[in-house]
């Protein structure tokens, strides 16, 4: 049904579009055509108004037609001849003409008084019944003729004076030869018209008399009617007015004047002008107006001629009228047929659609039908589609219904509490663990707020959980404090995360609940040993720090008694002070001595360790050829070599400088090389030094072939004390501190120690001391 | 729902008549003229196109038949409504009398057979008390256009003032069943958008009225006054029958769901 009142309302707005369009294009053709009608009719009202004075200058050329009529002038000159013979022709005029309108014309007592009833008078009707017979109407409403002495000769009907000698037309057409006069009522007639006059001559050009006549207004009338008829301008009125606006002729006498029909100065307005107007009647509608002044007439004295033409609207714009009621009849057939095509249109578009419609309406109440393509192609295409529509959220549906049941499951089964809850905080759903874990039922859980399973203190945590929530954030393991249906308390994790509905809109919380009361427990206690242990360790390190002081005490303690022991046997050794022993006593003072020496070297080593443990060892800083230093730790340490045949390698091609204490670094070169030479076998056994330049560093290392070291001794023989053998029968006898104190020279300027060994391929122990001194 | 909406978009319809009367009665009458003159022609076929629209939805025989006379009365607006816009806009010939009063009476005497078929449903909620009212107003507009009508007629008869006094009287005829029905609305029998069809007449009559008040004085003019009230019918007939199909499809779609 909208589709039909869609489609109808914009046929019917395209219908009234185009008919305001056509109601404005027929106005601009009214418009158009007022101003054609107009010009046009002005345009040939000009050339009628030109007309009246042509015309009267054609009725002349009649008149002068008829004085030389061979008749005429001899009745004139007949006349003349009478009158000469007369003593005072004048008098007798002047005589007659008093007596003129009082005597009976048929008792005239002469035949030139005898004047309208004589062969020219006859001869002056006729020739006036042949101008009537030509224009229709009566063209001279009077004629006469006058001879020379002013006394009328013949006249078509009788003139209102016998002696036309002292009128002023009669002067001026015996001088001029022509006069045309005023508009004016012919006295005994009564009629209006316009006089015209002409001199009649003889055979010599003598002048003999006069012709008068007067041609009828109304005839000119006739003549203007005539010619409107012929160029078909058809007014409803005309008025002829003199050039001072002075009616002459009004084509309807019974209706109102033109000059009273307007609210304007209609007679000032078209005085000596030409022009149109329409005016717009509240009552009678529109007129339609032409005016016009002749071009300056020199035929009348009165001067230009005016005629003013009103026109009939409705006969002038009947093409408009006719447009107008096309239109009319266009829009009326318009409109139903519209209506019926659009109903048709939309019927053929609506059923089937309405069938789809209502196959859809089902199928969204699960009526799952499929549409029987019906109507047009698009109607079938579309139908087709919503088959495959159909289809396919069928098929999406089940999936969506699968993959529901898979998330209900995972929800449900999940060994931690969940719930769901809405914007406002209220729980909409919970699964199983939580059921279980708060002794809540669904039904009690489902439609609480929030704040109902948790500790007073946890519920405002909640609400600005809630307030991060809604700004996207997740939380992640926040500890809450939540209360149990049996009031009942717990500590737990709460991990929460937004959910948003497929318009991604947020909607609610998932919230994921793990208890950790039984972590928090086990926390507790490791927190209780770990206080334990820290103890423990606090007392282990001041027992180191005690060792490590009775260590040093009991090292220079040591080392005070071991001088004058060790001095007192070289004493005893060298014969000269104490006189020379026998092999026996030589023997155990050699032993006495080497043993303070070993026990001297062992308390110096301890004593090494302790200060470098402690920091408390100087470093110097100079700086030297490697070079050189390294060939000055190849000469001190050739001499043990001696007893196993090493073969001794120095390596060093590096010639840089090195800014370091060189003491100690021989000190660390002194107890890899000693190690190196104690575990080298006696035969084919070789020891390489070589100091390598490796940008800011300087890498130093000591390579032996002998038994190499197992992995996992590796890592504890820089320890101090470390032994690898550590049994009875060891072959290798050592206090298990030169590693030790090589790490902690090698730390103290700055480098790193390490080594690699693999058994039965040798060792190489590697130092990388920095170029510049580095003071730890 | 849907009245709701409508009743806002009456309420917009009512007030945008108003201003489309107002402004240009404000700026002179040649623009009031021209205004009244197109407005008229918009409103008629809008007025067509509701008619037709619920001619065409109307399932029920009598009904339709209803609204067919209905269709009539607006589709004879519409014929008079261009004639009298065309004489007046465009040929500058005075539209009253003319032959669109022949359409115009069409369409008033349309009315007549329309409205008693439009209450004659509510024919069980008549009582004689109500018909009576209904007989006293009508009477009461009838009665002085008649005695107008006869003293016209006795004197110079003309046809301007036979119509002027014509049309109220058909407007009182007509107020016999649009009384009964609006008595029906403020009884609550009837619903708010079938009631504007009547309220319409009553803006028609008091347009009418005007009219003849106007033109009898010689000041009427298009776009005065009586033209505002001339406006507000169409827009009050256009919501009712429009309305009144959203109802009818409405029942109809319930119908089908029981």
């Amino acid at each position: 049904m909208k589709l039909f009142f869609s489609i109808l309302l914009i046929a019917f707005g395209i219908i009234i579009t185009s008919e305001v369009i056509g109601v404005i294009f027929i106005y601009e053709v009214k418009v158009n055509m007022e101003n054609t009608i107009l010009d046009s009719a002005e345009e040939k009202n000009q050339l009628l108004v030109n007309r009246i004075d042509s015309y009267i200058s054609d009725r002349t050329i009649d008149m002068l037609n008829l004085v030389n009529d061979k008749s005429v002038l001899q009745a004139v000159v007949s006349s003349n001849a009478d009158f000469q013979k007369m003593d005072n022709p004048r008098q007798y005029v002047e005589t007659q003409n008093a007596t003129w309108n009082s005597t009976p014309r048929n008792t005239s007592p002469s035949l030139m008084l005898n004047i309208t009833q004589n062969p020219t008078a006859d001869r002056l009707r006729e020739m006036m019944n042949i101008e009537k017979a030509i224009f229709h109407s009566d063209v001279f409403s009077r004629m006469l003729l006058a001879n020379s002495y002013g006394a009328v000769v013949a006249a078509s009907e009788a003139p209102a004076d016998y002696d036309q000698f002292t009128e002023s037309w009669y002067v001026e057409v015996k001088q001029d030869g022509l006069h045309v006069g005023n508009v004016t009522m012919d006295k005994p007639s009564g009629i209006v018209g316009i006089p015209i006059a002409v001199r009649i001559n003889d055979e010599n050009g003598n002048f003999v008399g006069v012709a008068k006549g007067i041609i009828s207004i109304n005839n000119v009338f006739h003549m203007l009617s005539n010619q409107m008829a012929t160029q078909k301008i058809m007014p409803v009125k005309y008025e002829l007015f003199d050039s001072k606006g002075t009616v002459l002729y009004s084509s309807d006498p019974t209706e109102k004047p033109l000059a009273t029909s307007f609210p304007v100065d209609f007679v000032q307005n078209i005085t000596g002008h030409s022009g149109s107007f329409v005016y717009t009647h509240p009552e009678e509608g529109q007129h339609f107006v032409v005016y016009v002044t002749s071009n300056s007439s020199k035929i009348t004295p009165t001067g230009n001629w005016i005629l003013a033409t009103e026109y009939d609207p409705v006969q002038m714009l009947k093409p408009v009228r006719d447009m107008t009621t096309l239109l009319i009849i266009i829009m009326f057939v318009l409109i139903p047929i519209t209506c019926i095509v659009v109903f048709v249109i939309s019927r053929r578009i609506e059923r089937p659609l309405s069938y789809i419609i209502s196959t859809l309406h089902g199928f969204s109440k699960r009526d799952v039908k499929y549409i029987v393509p019906n109507g047009s192609d698009e109607i079938k295409e579309l139908a087709a589609n919503f088959n495959q529509m159909m289809k396919s959220v069928t098929e999406s549906e089940r999936k969506i219904i699968e993959s529901e049941g898979l998330y209900r499951d995972l929800f449900e089964s999940s060994p931690d509490p969940v719930r769901l809850i809405d914007l406002n905080g209220i729980v909409i759903d919970v699964n199983q663990a939580f059921v279980k874990k708060f002794g809540y039922s669904k039904e009690e859980a489902i439609g609480q707020p929030l704040s109902s399973s948790l500790v007073e203190t946890s519920q405002y945590d909640i609400q600005q959980i809630l307030q991060e929530l809604k700004r996207g954030i997740k939380i992640d393991s926040m500890q809450v404090l939540y209360r149990k249906k049996d009031g009942s308390t717990f500590p737990a994790l709460l991990s929460a995360t937004p959910f948003c509905d497929s318009k991604n809109k947020l909607v609610g919380y998932v919230g994921i609940i793990k208890d950790v009361s039984e972590l928090i427990e086990a926390k507790t206690k490791i927190e209780e040993k770990e206080a334990t242990i820290e103890s423990q360790y606090a007392k282990l390190a001041q027992v180191d720090k005690l060792k490590d002081e009775f260590s040093s005490m009991i090292s220079h303690e040591l080392t005070t008694p071991l001088f004058p022991i060790k001095f007192h046997a070289a004493m005893l050794k060298d014969p000269k002070n104490f006189g020379t022993l026998n092999k026996d006593q030589l023997n155990s003072v050699n032993e006495i001595y080497q043993n303070s020496e070993k026990l001297e070297r062992l308390i110096s080593d301890v004593l090494e360790v302790q200060k470098l443990e402690m920091g408390v060892t100087m470093f110097k800083k100079e700086s030297f050829e490697v070079d050189e230093f390294m060939n000055k730790i190849f000469a001190n340490n050739l001499p043990y070599m001696g007893n196993k045949q090493i073969k001794f390698v120095n390596s060093t091609k590096a010639k840089t400088r090195i800014t370091s204490d060189s003491d100690r670094l021989g000190q660390v070169f002194s107890n890899l090389i000693i190690n190196s030479v104690d575990f080298v076998p006696d035969k084919v056994a070789m020891i390489e030094i070589n100091a390598k330049d490796e940008g800011n560093y300087i890498l130093f290392y000591v390579k032996d072939n002998g038994s190499g070291i197992p992995k996992d001794k590796q890592e504890n023989l820089f320890k101090k004390f470390y032994q690898i053998d550590t049994s009875p029968t060891r072959r290798h006898r050592g206090s298990g501190l030169g590693l030790s104190i090589c790490k902690g020279i090698v730390d103290g300027l700055g480098g790193t120690i390490w080594l690699e060994s693999a058994v039965g391929v040798g060792t190489v122990v590697y130092f990388k001391i920095p170029k510049v001194a580095v003071t730890r | 729902m849907l009245s709701t909406k409508n009743q806002k978009y009456l309420a917009i319809s009512l007030g945008v008549t108003f201003l489309i009367w107002l402004i240009p009665f404000l700026l002179g009458k040649n623009i009031a003229v021209f205004k009244d003159d197109l407005f008229y022609i918009v409103l008629t076929v809008l007025l067509v196109m509701v008619s037709i629209y619920r001619v065409v939805y109307t399932q029920e025989k009598t009904l339709r038949i209803t609204w067919i006379l209905f269709l009539i009365s607006s589709f004879a607006m519409l014929v008079a409504q261009h004639m009298w816009s065309f004489d007046e806009l465009i040929l500058d010939v005075k539209p009253f009398p003319s032959y669109a009063d022949i359409a115009f009476l069409i369409g008033y005497l349309s009315w007549i057979p329309f409205f008693g078929m439009f209450i004659k449903p509510m024919k069980k909620y008549i009582s004689k008390k109500i018909v009576i009212i209904a007989i006293v107003v009508s009477g009461a507009i009838i009665i002085p256009n008649l005695i107008i009508l006869i003293q016209s007629a006795a004197g110079a008869f003309t046809i301007e003032n036979t119509l002027l006094s014509a049309y109220p009287i058909i407007d009182g005829i007509v107020f016999f069943p649009v009384t009964i029905g609006m008595m029906l609305f403020f009884k609550g029998k009837t619903n708010f958008f079938p009631s504007l069809m009547f309220f319409a007449m009553i803006s028609q009559l008091i347009a009418d009225v005007i009219f003849e008040i106007d033109s009898a004085n010689g000041t009427y003019y298009s776009g005065s006054l009586a033209d505002l009230f001339f406006y507000i019918p169409f827009i009050l007939f256009m919501f009712g029958t429009y309305d009144l199909s959203a109802l009818e499809k409405k029942q109809n779609v319930n119908v089908k769901n029981t």
